[in-house]
């Protein structure tokens, strides 16, 4: 055993008692005990204070009781400390249940999906994607089709799609024209409109 | 005399949901007049690579025009038939196939005759009878025998042939046909002088059922538009609207692009549906639809730019005084970008002209000089009566609309009017029950604006955030989380320009619900919030109201 571990031994078994620091030096005198003692306060491993006349040493967390035990003002700092322990915990509690409440509702609405991602901005990005794949000579191509290719990035549902289909149609109207017909498609002056081309 | 605004004196706006020949003889808009010049080009090619003496099959054009119902398709093909510059050198056979049932060879065939104007016909039966005066310099004897000319009309000093000619063409003379293939026989076919003879006669169209199949029909049609070219140096041109997948259709077209008949142009005009379906039915025609020559690309006929264009167009035409100034045209294209804007149904040039005719005759009735926002708002409602401003719950009046409107594109009074409006719905709320404790004095937390608590017990934090910079729209959101402490739920309602779709947004949780709002909902809120402090809510309002307090989550 090194020194430092031989003293450490030697004030773990006192308790919160403590030891004289004389009596070490009493009993360990092969080494520097002071040398040994700066170190062992330094690592924090250590506490030395006075007691009556004598210099006592501690561990860290026998000190602490020491402490606690004689002196009043430290006994109640460490209850409100401890108070505010207790209501960051509940807190970090509520936020932890807040956030897996969120995400249980994302998973709920969307399973396994980024639909809670989606907006107007990134639809319009994969919907011109799209668009701009289309092979027809003409430029029109179902909305159907569309939603087919879109469903491998956003996993929306067949309503939400064309939410956002009228949304994007309305927002950008200079940039995409729909057209009668098709399966599926967006409601327009009672008909339904199943096709759609960028401009 | 009744007066129209922009001291017109027509309304000139057609009163017909689809087009009439006199109406298309105007055309508005880019694109629409792109469309024809790209038709002129596509004739101006054929016409100067025909060898008028001997067409052949390789003078032959297709033109598909593919776009949606009630975009000017139509209008522009009558526009087409009927340009000035085209009549001097085609004939233009005019078939809404729609109309065509059913829809056998025969039927096709009779309508393709029917297509054609009368006058067209009528100048050809002319030069045809002309063209057999002139036979008289070889063929005299059998010339003068074929138009019954004899020794009588001689002494009756009846000395001119083409005389006979307009008599006959009147119908107070006959033509003796028996010796009209002996004198034609050197310049027509056989199918000719048939046609020839139903011409003469007026027995065109009746004759029809003589033909017995397809490819009669098709020596038929190549037979006129070699008559066409030959006797009045025209090309001819077949508009066939309303093209469909239906077999008899298809069939015949097919059959007509494999003929190609020279000197002719054949115009297709369908739908981009109809154009999806004959790909799935018969990939035959579907692949010589694609290999059209022109494709006559109406892209963004139904745009704002486009419908205003159209509806400016008509006015400026018959504005015989110049009182359509520049100024009353901004004022107007205002309207319509507020028609456009506010109706996405009415999106379209059929739907537009619809309500500019009705609303010009509602304008003149009134005896307005123009057409303002209370008279096209009278009109939609009165031939619309279905209809209101998208996404308006409070069915706000196209006038209201347009005056708040103007108010919710300022930044820095528009947060303050909601906030407002929003306190006055919340009251409203509270008065029927919806909500109560309502506490707009001492509320906790920056950027918070009202607090009360729903039926549930919960209770609410309502924060207004409407601003054009998302920054601080952000840091204004972020503020007011931090009150989620001490309430049950956060509402804040925000502008347009943080659209968020999906996730807590769109489908709310019970702890922050962003409600974004569209100018229709802000507009809906101030538009209540006038009424609210004019003690104008009423029974329907009430309901509305509600309504809409529901849909920005409050209650």
């Amino acid at each position: 055993m090194s020194s430092e571990e031989l003293v450490l031994e030697k004030i773990l078994s006192t308790g919160s008692y403590g030891i004289k620091k004389s009596d070490l030096k009493k009993e360990f005198i092969s080494f520097d005990l002071d040398q040994t003692l700066e170190n062992l306060v330094n690592n924090g491993k250590v506490c030395v204070d006075k007691k009556g006349s004598a210099y006592y040493c501690w561990t860290s967390e026998r000190y602490l009781k020491h402490l606690n035990n004689v002196d009043p003002k430290f006994r109640i700092l460490v209850e409100r400390i401890k108070l505010i322990e207790r209501k960051l915990d509940n807190h970090s509690n509520s936020v932890r249940d807040a956030i897996n409440n969120l995400i249980e509702l994302l998973k709920a609405d969307n399973p396994g999906s980024q639909n809670g991602l989606v907006n107007l901005d990134n639809f319009k990005i994969e919907f011109d994607t799209v668009l701009s794949r289309s092979n027809t000579s003409i430029g029109w191509i179902e909305l159907g089709q569309v939603r087919s290719e879109l469903s491998e990035k956003f996993e929306l549902s067949k309503s939400d799609f064309y939410e956002l289909v009228e949304q994007l149609v309305n927002a950008y109207h200079n940039e995409y024209e729909l057209s009668t017909g098709g399966n599926e498609g967006v409601i327009l002056r009672g008909l339904l409109h199943g096709f759609v081309r960028g401009i | 005399m009744r007066m129209y605004p922009y001291g017109l004196k027509i309304n000139p706006y057609p009163s017909s949901p689809t087009p009439s020949f006199a109406d298309s003889q105007i055309l508005g808009g880019k694109t629409h007049k792109d469309a024809r010049q790209a038709i002129l080009t596509c004739l101006s090619d054929l016409y100067s690579k025909l060898d008028t003496a001997r067409p052949t099959d390789s003078d032959f054009r297709l033109i598909t025009m593919i776009q949606d119902v009630g975009s000017g398709k139509t209008h522009l093909a009558y526009h087409v038939k009927g340009l000035p510059e085209l009549v001097e050198n085609t004939i233009t056979s005019y078939v809404d196939l729609s109309q065509v049932s059913p829809r056998d060879i025969h039927n096709i065939y009779d309508s393709i005759l029917g297509g054609f104007s009368r006058d067209d016909i009528e100048s050809l039966r002319r030069k045809i009878l002309y063209f057999l005066c002139n036979k008289a310099e070889d063929n005299s004897k059998y010339v003068k025998k074929a138009l019954n000319y004899g020794f009588l009309d001689n002494l009756s000093g009846n000395k001119n042939l083409k005389h006979r000619a307009e008599e006959i063409l009147k119908g107070k003379q006959k033509l003796n046909f028996q010796y009209v293939p002996e004198i034609l026989s050197s310049d027509f076919s056989e199918i000719q002088i048939e046609i020839i003879r139903s011409l003469i006669e007026d027995k065109l169209r009746s004759d029809v059922s003589k033909i017995r199949s397809l490819e009669g029909v098709i020596n038929s049609l190549s037979a006129i538009a070699d008559m066409n070219l030959k006797l009045l140096n025209k090309l001819t041109i077949f508009q066939f609207d309303e093209f469909d997948s239906k077999k008899e259709s298809l069939d015949f077209v097919k059959a007509i692009i494999n003929a190609h008949i020279p000197s002719s142009i054949l115009m297709l005009i369908l739908t981009p549906s109809s154009y999806d379906e004959i790909k799935k039915e018969n990939p035959s025609v579907f692949d010589r639809l694609e290999k059209a020559n022109y494709k006559i690309d109406l892209a963004g006929s139904n745009t704002l730019f486009e419908l205003n264009d159209i509806i400016l167009e008509y006015i400026r035409n018959y504005d015989e005084n110049k009182l359509f100034t520049f100024t009353q045209e901004s004022d107007l294209s205002t309207k319509i970008k507020l028609v456009y804007d506010g109706f996405p149904d009415f999106r379209n040039v059929r739907s537009m002209l619809n309500i500019f005719y009705h609303a010009t005759e509602e304008a003149s009735k009134r005896d307005s000089f123009m057409i303002d926002e209370s008279i096209i708002d009278d009109t939609i409602k009165n031939i619309y009566p279905g209809s209101k401003i998208r996404g308006s719950l409070m069915n706000v009046p196209l006038s209201d609309f347009i005056q708040i409107k103007k108010g919710v594109s300022n930044m820095e009074t528009v947060e303050s009017d909601i906030r407002e409006a929003v306190r006055n719905l919340l009251t409203l709320t509270n008065y029927e029950g919806y909500v109560n404790e309502l506490n707009f004095d001492n509320v906790i937390g920056d950027g918070i604006d009202i607090i009360y608590n729903d039926n549930y017990g919960s209770k609410i934090a309502v924060s207004v955030v409407v601003s054009d910079e998302p920054s601080k729209t952000r840091a204004q959101i972020s503020n007011a989380t931090k009150s989620l402490n001490i309430v049950d739920k956060l509402v804040v309602l925000t502008g347009n320009t943080n659209r968020i779709f999906g996730g807590s947004t769109r489908n709310g949780n019970n702890i922050t619900t962003i409600v974004n709002m569209d100018n229709a909902k802000m507009i809906d809120l101030i538009y209540f919030n006038n009424k609210f402090k004019k003690q104008e809510i009423l029974n329907d309002d009430l309901e509305r109201a509600i309504t809409l307090a529901r849909s920005i989550k409050l209650c």
